[in-house]
């Protein structure tokens, strides 16, 4: 190791909490992006598994128009085509009490055509009763060690709950994986013949799909297309088998983007923390590289030996940050799972998927945003002039004269910033690229308003608290390359949370006035459904109809979600949800119209061959009124008339509305999910849900829910959604902490000889604190006063740009001065909590030693 | 890039300037520092520098190092003109042939006094173990052989000095430049050091430019030099005396 190197180590290890700041700076900063990408990749990788559980090796499938395909369908693909290399499928979902918070993928099959396919039922061991199993409904296999975990064996019992429905299993086998990649596939397996599966999913002669193997090379393909498309009915087709796993994956899409923005406010704050580290100990140690630099060392030694530093902090860093976030990670893969299963699809991630790729992408993150933040100060090094006198080390490095390239460069990237805003694209990665922009621009306005806010805040606190107050202000000027970064690390994080805040209360905000006007019934009854913001999960239909017909009930909707195919007007087919209502007129006053007029709306809708969509769908599609969307129906392909474009904030997916009536005439499916309920005059809705209550069927839970009661159930899953977002938040916020910490630690360290002038001339160590306490606060000021406008910007963004190129949503504005009061609260906080140690420590520095150290 | 060093030639003169000329700006005044320094200083002498607080000496002491450039005029170490040179091979040329002593002593706290001392010898790339040996001789030689693994910190500020002139002589340089460097010390020990300062460069035969207020020193050179009016004079010995 050179002198040179050696020097620079020791000088690390002599400021141990300047460095460990640093790494734990880097280290927070790669630790929430690694956790958020390892949550992701999680998320997506359990995912991956779980298609791969039921795709097996079909490479197409056939599908129907909406509740799967009928029976029948089958038994032409086998008896009349003659084609062998299919197999029935029924899918769907069931919970056990003895796994609380695990989901199962219920899997109906015939096992006399699954081998081809799957190995599971005759790779089932225990000496399957294929008789057994296809002959009595309720019998079925699970893996071997999922049985092990639930602590049942064959020949047990399991009760399991599907679509609300109590349901008893009989194990008749137990399946035994090939390896380690085939066990994780079957953990969540519970596979059944495909009469129990109809039977147990109302869904008797029906199949979700039939698994097909068809020929990989074309012309035998396309043959073979062609004797399929000349057999099958209307309103079935046959796609490739990864068509569905892709439309699902793309349904998260956004909202992981999101996630990942986020996670990259929290690096980018670390970056100012260690350009903010890196600069003060270049600035602290001016004089002794201007020895160096006397004694011959060239302007590229020492660049290169602040680069080793920066390399060795960001290595550590880096190392703990990919430590920390795979802690980090297996509690926000639990909030991610929660979010895609409150919001998308049924998922259970059983642990963190450990991706080496993502953990490699991590570490180069946090390497090369170290180094790209030490570039700067590198090169302030080389400019510490070779000193043969002796040089104080107070010197400020230059910033000052910089003040005015830095605003202009703040200007310039404020209006390349806007720019990218107006431009007119749907891209989300342009539009937080555009906000990293308006970030910098506000970085780079920084110093110029703390110096100006220094001369103003002096007379004002120089009145409050006399000569310690003056000098306060002035300090903060004085070593504006130290404090200006520190206060633009806090004013960004503090920013973020005001920024975010705004965007969560506004989203709040709206969908509270969205339930005050959508949801209008009294009472409303659902089967419980996994995906919460989905009700597809069945209501027997004899008590919808002793429900809708009960004396104390004066009118009833019903309603039900399906996935059918769209095609677009722009030609895109994609498969979505579609809501379909039976809506009394006072039904009708619950939607509010983005686009359309309720008097030409109703009629078509009601009569007509017209469905109304949300305003996601509309902005996912690209529809408008008066436009056609064509449906695959049991019918076959029949388009629509889109007669309104209506608010809704339950899906970002967006959905589509059709009359039941309509429904009905394409459509074979009659099930019915939700009831919304209006009780007759005078008549108490807590008295009907009791009457209600009776009429449940003892096999099947319900939920009746009051009107108040589902609005909080609601807001409660609105707020459970941005969990992820808050816990993101805080983090930016404990970076940004550090940040500041480190450079009030950093002053300290500089400023001792400075403090033991002032001590050895009379200043009481309670007059040292309040002096350290007080220049903490006002950099917590400043930092809080820049971050209002840069939060309301964000805010501003986040609503109208980037939620809309999102999502698709309209969301008010709903900026309280509370948010911005306590905004400010937090950035002095902060800043005073961090400056309590170091003032703490300038207070107890003994004047005698800090005089006769040298600098 | 690493450039190699600029090597002077045995049969120069240590130190040549000529015309050597140094004006600052100060707001829209020119302050003229240096006008026309003129001199020549052969190899082995000892030239003693003397010049009132604010007379230049010490940006006469960064041009002659190359630390500086002057504003026009011609610097010659060793028959090598600094002035044509780039800031790189400048301070190559600094790091091979010139060695320093500080007022303010500016050894490196970071590395210990045997390691302050090696540091040229690294920075040149000539750091042999032969080398190195000759480096603690010369550490024994200012009497603190048995410090070599102290901290400066945990010097006295003699000790401090004696180290960077140990350091200063370490490589071998062409040239010594010693800006006051008894500036921060007593009586007493300025008193040894400056006998030791002589004893080792006269010993190494060593060109010695020494920057001083002390009049004392004159004892010690072969010609005094003053400034005056910004040009380098012969100083009145005499005078001062008086």
């Amino acid at each position: 190791m050179s002198l040179l190197h050696r020097a620079s180590r020791r000088y690390l290890l002599q400021h141990p909490w300047l460095m460990g700041l640093s790494i734990l700076g880097v280290a927070v900063g790669v630790a929430v992006v690694v956790a958020i990408d390892l949550a992701n990749s999680s998320a997506e990788r359990a995912f991956e598994q779980s298609s791969e559980q039921v795709t097996g090796k079909a490479t197409h499938q056939i599908l129907g128009a909406d509740a799967g395909v009928s029976d029948a369908v089958y038994r032409t693909v086998r008896v009349e085509l003659g084609y062998t290399d299919a197999a029935p499928v029924v899918e769907g979902y069931a919970t056990t009490s003895r796994a609380p918070g695990q989901t199962f993928q219920l899997l109906g099959v015939d096992p006399l055509a699954e081998a081809p396919f799957r190995p599971y039922v005759e790779g089932a061991d225990g000496g399957l009763d294929l008789g057994l199993f296809m002959g009595q409904v309720g019998t079925g296999v699970m893996a071997e060690a999922t049985l092990a975990a639930l602590d049942a064996a064959v020949g047990d019992t399991l009760h399991l709950d599907i679509d609300g429905r109590r349901r008893t299993l009989t194990l008749v086998g137990a399946m035994v994986p090939e390896d380690d990649a085939s066990a994780d596939v079957l953990d969540n397996l519970i596979v059944v013949d495909v009469g129990t599966a109809q039977s147990w999913l109302d869904a008797e002669g029906r199949l979700s799909r039939i698994d097909l193997i068809l020929p990989r090379d074309e012309p035998a393909l396309g043959e073979t297309l062609a004797q399929f498309a000349e057999v099958l009915p209307e309103g079935t087709e046959v796609v490739r088998s990864s068509v569905r796993t892709e439309t699902l994956a793309q349904m998260t899409r956004a909202f992981k983007l999101n996630l990942t923005a986020l996670s990259l406010l929290a690096l980018v704050v670390g970056l100012f923390l260690i350009y903010n580290t890196m600069t003060f100990s270049v600035v602290q140690r001016r004089a002794l590289i201007g020895r160096l630099r006397a004694l011959g060392v060239t302007k590229g030694e020492v660049f290169r030996s602040v680069w080793r530093e920066a390399l060795l902090i960001g290595s550590l860093g880096t190392a703990l940050g990919l430590v920390l976030g795979i802690v980090l990670g297996q509690g926000l893969v639990r909030l991610v799972t929660q979010s895609i299963n409150d919001l998308y699809y049924v998922l259970t991630v059983r642990e963190l998927d450990l991706n080496l790729w993502l953990l490699a992408k991590g570490a180069v993150l946090g390497l090369g945003t170290t180094m790209l933040a030490t570039l700067a100060p590198a090169r302030e090094a080389t400019t510490a002039p070779a000193s043969t006198v002796l040089q104080r080390s107070q010197e400020e490095s230059g910033i000052l004269r910089r003040v005015p390239q830095f605003a202009a460069l703040g200007i310039v990237l404020g209006v390349v910033g806007g720019g990218l805003l107006l431009l007119p694209s749907q891209s989300i990665v342009l539009s937080y690229t555009a906000l990293f922009f308006v970030l910098l621009a506000f970085a780079g306005l920084t110093p110029g308003v703390v110096l100006v806010a220094s001369r103003v805040l002096r007379p004002i606190t120089g009145r409050l608290f006399g000569v310690l107050g003056r000098m306060a202000a002035t300090g903060i000027a004085a070593t504006l390359s130290r404090t200006a970064v520190a206060i633009a690390a806090l004013m960004m994080a503090v920013a973020a949370t005001i920024g975010v805040g705004v965007m969560v209360n506004s989203f709040r905000a709206t969908v509270v006035t969205w339930l005050d006007y959508t949801l209008r019934a009294d009472i409303f009854v659902s089967a419980p459904s996994l995906v919460f913001r989905r009700q597809d999960s069945t209501l027997d239909t004899l008590f919808v109809q002793q429900i809708a017909e009960h004396p104390l009930i004066a009118a009833a909707s019903t309603g039900h979600s399906t996935q059918v195919r769209y095609t677009t007007p722009s030609g895109e087919t994609t498969t979505g949800d579609l809501v379909v209502v039976d809506l009394p007129p006072q039904s009708q006053e619950r939607f509010r119209f983005k686009a359309g007029t309720p008097s030409d709306i109703w009629p078509a809708f009601v009569n007509g061959d017209a469905i109304i969509v949300s305003e996601p769908y509309a902005f996912r599609y690209d529809v408008d009124v008066g436009d056609a969307v064509t449906l695959s129906t049991d019918q076959g392909d029949r388009s629509f008339r889109v007669a309104g474009i209506f608010y809704d904030y339950g899906s970002d997916l967006g959905l589509a509305m059709m009359s039941r009536d309509v429904f009905d005439q394409y459509y074979d499916d009659r099930r019915r999910s939700t009831l919304a309920l209006y009780v007759k005059d005078g008549v108490e809705v807590d008295e009907a849900i009791a009457a209600l209550r009776q009429l449940v069927p003892p096999d099947q839970q319900v939920f009746i829910q009051s009107n108040r009661s589902l609005r909080e159930s609601s807001m409660e899953v609105f707020d459970r959604t941005f969990t992820i977002t808050a816990v993101l938040r805080l983090l930016a916020i404990g970076v940004a902490f550090i940040g500041v910490l480190t450079a009030l630690m950093s002053l300290q360290l500089e400023r001792a000889r400075e403090l033991a002038v002032l001590r050895a001339n009379g200043m009481t160590p309670g007059q040292v604190w309040r002096y350290v306490t007080l220049q903490t606060g006002l950099m917590g000021f400043v930092a809080g006063i820049l971050a209002l406008p840069l939060g309301i910007v964000l805010a501003v963004v986040l609503i109208y740009v980037i939620n809309r190129r999102s999502f698709g949503w309209t969301l008010q504005l709903d900026l309280t001065p509370e948010v911005l009061i306590q905004a400010l609260l937090l950035a002095i906080v902060a800043a005073v909590i961090a400056g309590l140690y170091p003032a703490w420590k300038m207070a107890r520095t003994r004047p005698a030693e800090a005089l006769r150290g040298e600098s | 890039m690493p450039t190699a060093a600029l090597t002077p030639r045995p049969d120069a003169p240590a130190v040549v300037l000529e015309g050597l000329t140094k004006t600052y700006r100060e707001g829209e005044q020119q302050r003229e520092v240096l006008y026309g320094v003129e001199a020549t200083i052969e190899r082995g002498e000892f030239i003693v520098l003397l010049g009132r607080s604010g007379s230049g000496k010490s940006t006469l002491l960064n041009l002659i190092s190359g630390i500086d450039l002057p504003t026009s005029g011609r610097v010659v170490l060793g028959g090598v003109d600094l002035t044509r040179e780039t800031e790189h091979a400048r301070t190559l040329f600094r790091r091979h042939h010139i060695g320093f002593v500080f007022q303010a002593f500016n050894l490196i706290p970071t590395l210990t006094v045997a390691e302050n001392l090696l540091l040229p010898l690294e920075l040149s790339g000539t750091l042999t173990d032969a080398e190195s040996e000759r480096a603690l001789d010369i550490l024994g030689e200012v009497g603190l052989r048995d410090r070599a693994d102290s901290f400066p910190d945990r010097l006295s500020g003699g000790e401090q000095q004696r180290v960077a002139i140990a350091r200063a002589l370490a490589h071998d340089p062409l040239l010594i430049l010693a800006d006051e460097p008894t500036g921060n010390l007593d009586y007493q020990t300025a008193e040894q050091v400056l006998r030791l300062i002589d004893r080792l460069v006269r010993q190494a035969g060593k060109t010695t430019l020494m920057v001083t207020h002390d009049r004392s020193l004159i004892d010690l050179a072969d010609r005094v030099l003053t400034l005056r009016s910004g040009k380098l004079v012969a100083a009145d010995v005499t005078a001062l005396d008086a």
